[in-house]
C-alpha cells in the first residue's frame, strides 16, 4: 500500500479510537502518527506537550518535566531501543533506556486497541530497558497497556498512579511503589519477572481483579506502612506469595495459591 | 610608592563592594573575594591564578538556560586554583540568585585540569546547582561543607578527592564519580535518589552515615571498596557491588528496603558487621566470592543469604540471633538451578560490632 494511504488509514483508525478517550490531560495537542515504515522517533527532554499514535520509537531516555504532558493514543506500539548506557540531563535514574516522568503521562489504550511498550528489534540480545519511572509525577494514567521486558515496569517514587487493564510481563520487577502515593489498579497481570509488586514505605494500594503470578521471587510485598484494599486479587505460583504483617494473613488467604511459600510474616521489630 | 600602593590594592580583598561578572570573564591574576558576588555567565580562573574566597562570602549565580535543557549555565570554571574557606560561624555560600530557587539553576563549581595544587571547599554551603562540585583531572578536598538541593551534589572524573565532615542531602543524586581515588570520612549522604554511585574507583569510607537514599546507598561497578565503621540504613538497597572487590568491616547495614549487601560478580570480605532488618535478604550473592564471617546477621525479612548464582558459596561462622539459631537460606535447595549455600556452624557468642 502506498505510504500516503497507510498514513491516512492510520489517521482515521486513531481518530475513531481516540474519540472518547479519557486522558487525564485537559486538551491534548494535535495527534502525530508514526508508521511501521516511518515511526515517530522520540528521546530527550520533552520540550512541549505531545500526543503520539501509531508506531513510536524511543531511541534514548525520555524525560517529561514538571508541567509537560505526553499522551499516547489507543493502538500505539512504543518500541524501546534498549541500551545499557543511556544518560539524560538534567537527570537520569537508570543506566538503561528510561521514561522519567515528573509531569503528566497518559497512555490511553482500549480493549480492542491496547498500547504495547516493548523492546525494539535493534536491541542487543540480553538487554532490557529501565521502564517507566515516576518521580513526584503530576498525573499518571495507563489504560489497556502491556509493558514488556523492563527492569522495573513501573517505578513510582512519591507518585500516584492509575492503572486499568495493565499487564506487566517479563520485567525484573513489575511494579515498585516507594515513598508514598496511591496506586489504583483495576484489572491486569504482573507475571514472568523476579518480583511482582513491591510496596515500601507508606503507599496505599487499591487492587481489584489483579493477578500476580509466576514470578521467581516475591508476588506481593507489603512493607510496614503500606496499606491494601483488594478485590479478586490472585497471588499464585510465585516463590514467596505474600510478605506482609501478620494482620493480612487471614484476609488474603483466599488469594494465595500454589506459591512455594504462600505467606511470610514481617518480623516483629525488636531493638538491636 | 605608586607600585607599592597598587600591589597592596591587589592584595586587598574585594570587600564591601558587591562584585558582579556578566557574560564570559577570566581571572588571570590571584583574586580574593569577600562579601557579595554575582555571577551572570561563566567565570574562568586561568591556569596559574588562584581564587580565594573568604568567610562570610555569598556567591550567587543567575539562571541562564539558553538551550532550555533545564540546566543553568552560570558557573565557575577553575583551571587555576580554587580555595573557598569559610568558617563554622561564617560559611561561604554558593547559591542561586533566583527569587524562587530550584535545583539546576546554575552549573557547577568546576575544577578542570586543576592539579597544580589542592583545591579546597571548607565550611561551604553549595545549593541549587546542577553539579555542586565538579572536577576532571584535579585534586580537591571537601571539608565540613554542605551540598544540598543540587541535581548532583558532587560529580568528578579522573580526580583525587578527600571528603570529610560533609553533608550531601536532598540532592537528586548525592555523589557520582569515576576513574578516581576517593576518601570519604565522617560524612552524611542522605535523602538523595542515588547515594554514592561510582565506576572504576578506589574508594575508602569510614565513619559515614549513608541513609534514606531512594535507590542504592552505595553502588560501585568495576571498583575497589574499603568500608569501615559506617552506618548504611534505610536506603532501598544498602550496598551494591558489581564486578568489584570489597572489604567491609564493622559496619551497621540495617533497615534497607531490599538487600543489605548485594554482591554481583564481586569478591568481598565481610567481617564484623551488623546486617539486620533489611527488607528482602541480608546478603544477596550472584556469582560472588569471598569471605563472610563473624557478622551479626539478624531479622532480615526474607532470607539471611540468597544465592542467586549457579555456583555454591561457602559461608563462614556468623551469629544469627542466638547460638541455636540457623540462617534462613534461599539457594539450590529451594529453586532448581541455583548454587548451594554451605554454611559453617553458628558462632557460640555474639560478636562485637564496633561501629562509631
Amino acid at each position: 500500500m502506498p505510504r500516503i494511504f497507510q498514513k491516512i488509514s492510520m489517521f482515521f483508525v486513531l481518530l475513531l479510537l481516540t474519540g472518547c478517550a479519557t486522558t487525564g490531560i485537559d486538551s491534548p495537542p494535535a495527534l502525530q502518527i508514526g508508521t511501521a515504515l516511518e515511526p515517530f522517533e522520540i528521546r530527550g527532554v520533552l520540550q512541549k506537550d505531545l500526543q503520539l499514535g501509531g508506531v513510536i520509537r524511543l531511541t534514548g531516555d525520555l524525560f517529561i518535566p514538571l508541567g509537560r504532558s505526553l499522551y499516547i493514543a489507543p493502538g500505539s506500539r512504543l518500541l524501546v531501543v534498549g541500551n545499557d548506557s543511556t544518560k539524560i540531563d538534567p537527570e537520569f535514574l537508570d543506566k538503561g533506556t528510561e521514561i522519567l516522568v515528573k509531569g503528566r503521562l497518559a497512555i490511553a489504550g482500549r480493549q480492542m486497541a491496547p498500547v504495547t511498550l516493548s523492546l525494539d528489534e535493534s536491541t542487543p540480545a540480553g538487554e532490557n530497558w529501565a521502564g517507566i519511572e515516576l518521580v513526584g509525577a503530576e498525573s499518571v494514567l495507563l489504560s489497556h497497556v502491556d509493558i514488556l521486558d523492563a527492569e522495573i515496569g513501573i517505578l513510582s517514587l512519591n507518585s500516584s498512579v492509575q492503572l486499568v487493564q495493565v499487564n506487566i510481563l517479563g520485567s525484573r520487577y513489575g511494579l515498585l511503589m516507594q515513598g508514598g502515593g496511591q496506586l489504583v489498579y483495576k484489572g491486569g497481570r504482573i507475571s514472568g519477572g523476579d518480583a511482582g509488586l513491591l510496596c515500601f514505605d507508606r503507599s496505599a494500594l487499591n487492587l481489584s481483579q489483579v493477578s500476580i503470578v509466576d514470578n521467581l521471587e516475591e508476588g506481593l510485598y507489603l512493607a510496614r506502612g503500606c496499606s491494601l484494599e483488594q478485590q479478586d486479587l490472585k497471588i499464585e505460583r510465585n516463590d514467596l506469595g505474600l510478605i506482609a504483617s501478620e494482620t493480612y494473613r487471614n484476609g488474603l488467604q483466599p488469594s494465595l495459591r500454589d506459591n512455594r511459600i504462600d505467606f511470610k510474616s514481617l518480623p516483629v521489630e525488636t531493638l538491636p | 610608592m605608586r607600585v607599592l600602593l597598587i600591589f597592596l590594592f591587589l592584595l586587598l580583598p574585594v570587600s564591601a563592594l558587591a562584585i558582579e561578572y556578566h557574560g564570559e570573564n577570566t581571572l588571570y591574576e590571584d583574586t580574593v573575594w569577600q562579601g557579595e558576588v554575582l555571577i551572570d555567565g561563566i567565570l574562568t580562573i586561568a591556569m596559574g591564578a588562584t581564587l580565594e574566597i573568604r568567610p562570610g562570602t555569598r556567591v550567587r549565580f543567575t539562571r541562564i538556560d539558553s538551550n532550555d535543557d533545564g540546566i543553568g549555565e552560570s558557573e565557575i570554571f577553575a583551571q587555576g586554583r580554587f580555595i573557598a574557606r569559610g568558617s563554622k560561624e561564617q560559611p561561604v555560600i554558593f547559591t542561586s540568585a533566583e527569587k524562587n530557587p530550584a535545583p539546576g539553576d546554575w552549573g557547577a563549581l568546576n575544577m578542570m585540569m586543576s592539579e597544580s595544587g589542592e583545591n579546597l571547599l571548607e565550611h561551604c554551603l553549595v545549593e541549587y546547582g546542577y553539579r555542586g562540585f565538579h572536577s576532571h583531572f584535579s585534586i580537591a578536598r571537601l571539608q565540613a561543607s554542605t551540598f544540598r538541593y543540587n541535581q548532583r551534589g558532587s560529580q568528578f572524573q579522573e580526580s583525587t578527592v578527600a571528603i570529610s565532615d560533609c553533608d550531601f542531602s536532598q540532592n537528586f543524586n548525592g555523589l557520582q564519580f569515576r576513574d578516581s581515588k576517593v576518601l570519604i570520612e565522617n560524612s552524611r549522604v542522605s535523602d538523595n535518589h542515588w547515594g554514592i554511585r561510582a565506576v572504576y574507583v578506589e574508594l575508602r569510607m569510614s565513619g559515614n552515615r549513608i541513609e534514606g537514599n531512594r535507590i542504592n546507598g552505595i553502588s560501585l561497578r568495576d571498583s575497589k571498596l574499603q568500608l569501615d565503621d559506617n552506618l548504611v540504613t534505610d536506603n532501598r538497597r544498602g550496598i551494591y557491588l558489581q564486578r568489584s572487590e570489597g572489604k567491609l568491616t564493622g559496619n551497621r547495614i540495617t533497615n534497607n528496603r531490599e538487600h543489605g549487601i548485594y554482591l554481583e560478580d564481586s569478591v568481598a570480605t565481610v567481617q564484623g558487621n551488623l546486617i539486620r532488618s533489611n527488607g528482602r535478604s541480608g546478603l544477596k550473592l550472584l556469582a560472588a566470592g569471598g569471605l563472610i564471617e563473624h557478622n551479626r546477621i539478624e531479622q532480615n525479612v526474607e532470607f539471611s543469604f540468597y544465592n542467586a548464582g549457579d555456583e555454591d558459596f561457602n559461608v563462614g561462622p556468623n551469629w544469627y540471633g542466638s547460638a541455636e539459631r540457623k540462617p534462613e537460606l534461599m539457594d539450590g535447595r529451594s529453586r532448581e538451578g541455583l548454587g548451594l549455600l554451605l554454611v559453617a556452624p553458628s558462632l557460640l557468642r555474639q560478636p562485637e560490632v564496633k561501629t562509631f
